[in-house]
């Protein structure tokens, strides 16, 4: 190949990467703009710069429901979080470091929820919770509301497939850890506890902090799982869905707004965490 | 008399194989006590069973007239320095050094002062709040030795811990650590497969092989009077022949190699005529002579061409291929080591030149095989 | 005793993630199995069945948007393998330094902003009153504004924008392990770029292709927010009818049918993506 046609090639790939970014970015910047356009709806012509959809009397932070919405979106995600990374920490130690008899097996298992679509764990999970409602009504006679579609429902499945990635990030993690560590804490007399305490968990915590912000994100913005299982008390994206579906309004894009920033802030901490874990790392080779 | 440690019929298998079979052997009070074998010979095995991350499958394990058994590794008096240090990374040096301290609860002004006296100690006086990545490996070594020396430990075990260091490094700390040892008085067992770090270093030496003890003596002892063929190759370097004795004539036997030489040997009146014996020859007693004045009263004696010479520095090891008796096709390399001295006409024999080698029947060294 | 706890110990670990597993996972798909072969006969009263396939099988709107969601879930899949290959290249083997980390940080931050956000974005934009129309009528290209939402087409690039991170990061990981002396060589043994891809590249990058495109697969065929959002009544999508079997029909057990259906295709291929490419599935994921 000649070195003009090589140079017309790297070219036009530059091109195409150029092309490539104005389409992933154009969406949001356009979002992002029209939460400042001083007009009722989301659409040209620009009337002007305001933060009337952020503070004024139809704004964001007065708007009731959307306000409810991010509150239940808060302590879902805060809730789904702690059990994802509790539970993925102690399946982390369970593949990393025992062996058993169907260890394989239960491996694939865990693996499984990444390979079920959303809808179907949501709705199958509302099935279930049903059949058990109705065979303890049927048996004991007792109404139980709690596994009615809801709050809990929603925080089980999501935590049915996060738990997934949790445990996947703390276990690569926990793969890397020189073990020779925990034998030389030990032989200088800590006990198991203090062990864990004082060597695992602190080598472990860029992973518990990187696995929770994405388990944080993951549960925030699902839409698919929790569609099946919402009761009265919805989380943001489900408003925002069903306002999405009455009409956009530039106080949705005010709340997107408020969104990317923040999904924003989280993973730049998330990737600062991994980058100075890795940095380290490196140090100490 | 009460020993630092006892180790009585140790033994551990691994499913079908036997990591250690029978191990027993003591170990006096402020020693440095070397365990030397090649790799895979059950060295490693058995230092986790001192240190309490494996237990024995038969026998004990007493320190200080204390039985060791079903005792965890974090309430027995050793500590070990692990092959690769295991240094905890997050911490600096002070707080290494002060972690068994912190787990036995002790003050906190206590624990400062016992982390100085060490540091000064191992001559890190100024070091306590460095990270562990800005050590040196020696530097880093030391820390791995005071954070065990801290606790004050009955045994100190020191796994390999000079196989991570480069080859001068290595060298100087095996000095270092001998000054060390005496220095306090704590007792060390130490463990490596590498002869020199142990002939060096050590007061007395265990050579391990698969898995059984071949012999426990001073380092002179191992060297000089090797109780088997293995503990005679694997300590130092030796020529080596194997053969049969053919018959005797006072003052010596007469051996026939397989290789169709025949060799004098020092009898014993342990020797019959129809046993097979190993013979060995340290490399610095081996004779040469060239030019065309034939040797005298050496008892063996071989012609050959000298192949390559290796300069040492302070010696010289030449390598001298010589043919098989009686005009038999093998031929065989043997290490001749001299002190390389100015003007030392012998010591100058360039590779190429033909040369007599040989030497004296006292400086062999005669095992029978297969008996130990 | 010693082995006794031990057993405890690892019982007690495995603890868990048996519950999880069992009573999130395999419990509820097995209910959704069997009550896909239970029929209503009458108010709580139900007989086994295969009454809710046939049900299915016999309504052309059902398996015509099935058959339609996923042979578009496997176009979707190839698409956005076309579009992200050559990202993944600039990115893992044609940037360096600092450009390369930051196109790589900018190409996965779109999508930790939830899926709404980005659909909604693109409705601003195609809608009839959107952006586009807005300048293509300032450009005296259109004289009415067309309505781009609803299409085929769009849903389709919805659907390629939603998967890509899913593709590119697999991509740049196989693709930053391969030794770039191999192209050096095989450019020095005189062999064009094509031949370079396709006997060293695409050869390198294949475990990277394969995880990628089962993700990508998976997620387009379970989408929900994309097809209803930018499809809407125009381009049906299979999880919107499980949706109303659900919700709007009440009629579950059709409903777990459809959703059991879907769960057999979207497993059978991604088993038979990894047989084709001889992998293994926990690899994939890891």
């Amino acid at each position: 190949m000649s070195q003009r046609s090589v140079k017309v090639l790297a070219g036009i790939h530059k091109l195409y990467i150029v092309f490539f970014f104005a389409y992933l970015a154009i969406p949001l910047i356009l979002v992002a703009l029209f939460a400042f356009n001083d007009a009722p709806y989301p659409a040209l012509p620009w009337r002007g710069f305001t933060l009337e959809w952020f503070l004024g009397n139809k704004g964001v932070f007065q708007d009731e429901r959307l306000m409810d919405g991010l509150k239940v979106s808060f302590s879902v995600a805060s809730m789904v979080t702690f059990l994802c990374l509790l539970i993925g920490t102690l399946n982390a130690f369970l593949f990393e470091r025992r062996s058993f008899p169907g260890k394989g097996i239960l491996y694939f298992l865990m693996l499984a929820p990444l390979v079920v679509p959303g809808v179907i764990l949501g709705v199958s999970i509302l099935i279930f919770s049903h059949t058990l409602t109705n065979g303890i009504e049927g048996f004991l006679g007792i109404e139980t509301e709690i596994l009615r579609p809801g709050l809990l429902l929603v925080t089980l499945g999501q935590f049915a497939f996060i738990t997934t990635v949790t445990t996947l990030v703390i276990s690569a993690r926990l793969r890397k850890f020189d073990r020779m560590q925990e034998e030389a804490a030990f032989d200088l007399g800590a006990s198991h506890l203090h062990v864990l305490t004082t060597l695992t968990l602190p080598y472990l915590k860029p992973a518990l902090i990187s696995s929770g912000i994405v388990a944080f994100l993951m549960s925030f913005e699902n839409f698919n799982t929790t569609f099946m299982l919402v009761g009265s008390d919805a989380p943001l994206t489900i408003t925002l869905f069903d306002s999405l579906r009455q009409g956009a309004t530039p106080v949705l894009n005010a709340v997107s707004v408020l969104l990317i920033l923040a999904s924003g802030v989280l993973v730049a901490i998330s990737l600062f965490v991994q980058k100075v874990d890795y940095i380290l790392d490196e140090h100490s080779k | 008399m009460t020993f630092a440690l006892e180790c009585r019929s140790l033994s551990k298998r691994f499913g079908s194989f036997s990591a250690v079979s029978d191990v027993s052997f003591t170990i006096s009070e402020g020693s440095f006590f070397s365990i030397l074998g090649p790799s895979g010979c059950g060295k490693t095995t058995l230092l986790r069973m001192i240190s309490g991350f494996c237990e024995p499958d038969k026998g004990d394990i007493v320190i200080h007239s204390r039985s060791m058994r079903g005792i965890l590794p974090n309430a027995r008096p050793v500590n070990m320095v692990f092959q690769q240090l295991a240094l905890f990374p997050m911490m600096t040096v002070f707080e290494n050094i002060a972690y068994g301290l912190r787990c036995r609860k002790v003050s906190k002004k206590k624990i400062s002062f016992h982390v100085e006296e060490v540091l000064n100690r191992v001559g890190l006086a100024q070091s306590g709040s460095k990270k562990i990545d800005q050590l040196s490996g020696g530097q880093k070594q030391r820390v791995a030795i005071a954070r065990c020396l801290v606790l004050e430990p009955k045994i100190l075990l020191l796994d390999e811990p000079l196989g991570a260091l480069d080859l001068k490094l290595r060298e100087h700390m095996k000095i270092e650590l001998k000054k060390l040892q005496t220095q306090l008085g704590t007792t060390f067992l130490y463990i490596t497969h590498d002869q020199s770090e142990a002939l060096v270093m050590s007061s007395h030496i265990a050579v391990m092989k698969e898995g059984r003890i071949e012999q426990i003596g001073t380092p002179q002892a191992l060297y000089q009077s090797p109780k088997s063929s293995f503990v005679a190759q694997f300590v130092g370097d030796n020529n080596h022949w194997r053969g049969k004795i053919v018959q005797f004539c006072e003052p010596y036997v007469e051996v026939q190699t397989e290789e169709g030489w025949k060799l004098k040997a020092l009898y014993s009146s342990s020797f019959q005529v129809g046993d097979r014996v190993d013979i060995f020859v340290r490399p610095e007693a081996m004779l040469v002579k060239s030019g065309e004045k034939k040797p005298n009263g050496w008892v063996n004696c071989f012609e050959g061409l000298v192949s390559s010479v290796v300069f040492n520095g302070g010696t010289r090891d030449l390598w001298v291929n010589v043919r098989g008796g009686n005009g038999s096709s093998f031929s065989k390399e043997l290490k001749v080591t001299l002190p390389a001295q100015k003007g030392d006409g012998e010591a100058c024999l360039p590779s190429g030149r033909a040369v007599e080698v040989g030497w004296d029947a006292l400086s062999s060294h005669v095992l029978k095989v297969g008996v130990k | 005793m010693n082995r006794l706890l031990l057993k405890w110990n690892v019982g007690l670990l495995a603890l868990p993630l048996l519950l999880w597993i069992v009573l999130l996972i395999i419990l509820p798909l097995s209910d959704l199995f069997i009550s896909s072969f239970q029929e209503k006969v009458g108010v709580g009263v139900f007989e086994w069945g295969l009454g809710n396939y046939q049900a299915f099988l016999q309504e052309p709107f059902y398996w015509q948007t099935f058959i339609r969601t996923v042979l578009f879930s496997i176009i979707a899949t190839m698409a956005t393998l076309g579009v992200a290959f050559p990202v993944a290249y600039y990115i893992a083997k044609v940037a360096r330094g600092r450009v390369k980390s930051m196109l790589f940080v900018l190409c996965l931050l779109p999508f930790w902003v939830s899926e709404l956000v980005r659909n909604y974005g693109w409705m601003i934009i195609l809608r009839e009153s959107g952006l586009l129309n807005h300048f293509l009528m300032k450009l005296n290209l259109i004289t009415q504004p067309i309505e781009f939402l609803y299409r085929d087409a769009t849903v389709m690039m919805g659907l390629i924008y939603t998967s890509l991170l899913f593709m590119v990061v697999p991509l740049v990981v196989v693709l930053e392990n391969l030794d770039e002396s191999l192209l050096e060589a095989s450019d020095d043994l005189g062999g064009g770029r094509l031949i370079s891809l396709r006997r060293i590249i695409i050869p390198h990058a294949m475990p990277g292709i394969v995880s990628g495109c089962i993700m990508v697969f998976m997620l387009t065929l379970g989408n929900y927010l994309t097809a209803t959002l930018l499809g809407g009544k125009e381009s049906l999508w299979f999880t919107e009818h499980i949706y109303n079997q659900f919700m709007t029909r009440w009629n579950w057990e059709l409903g777990s049918a459809m959703g059991f259906l879907l769960l057999v295709v979207s497993s059978a291929l991604v088993w038979l993506g990894l047989r084709m490419t001889g992998q293994k599935l926990n690899k994939v994921m890891t």
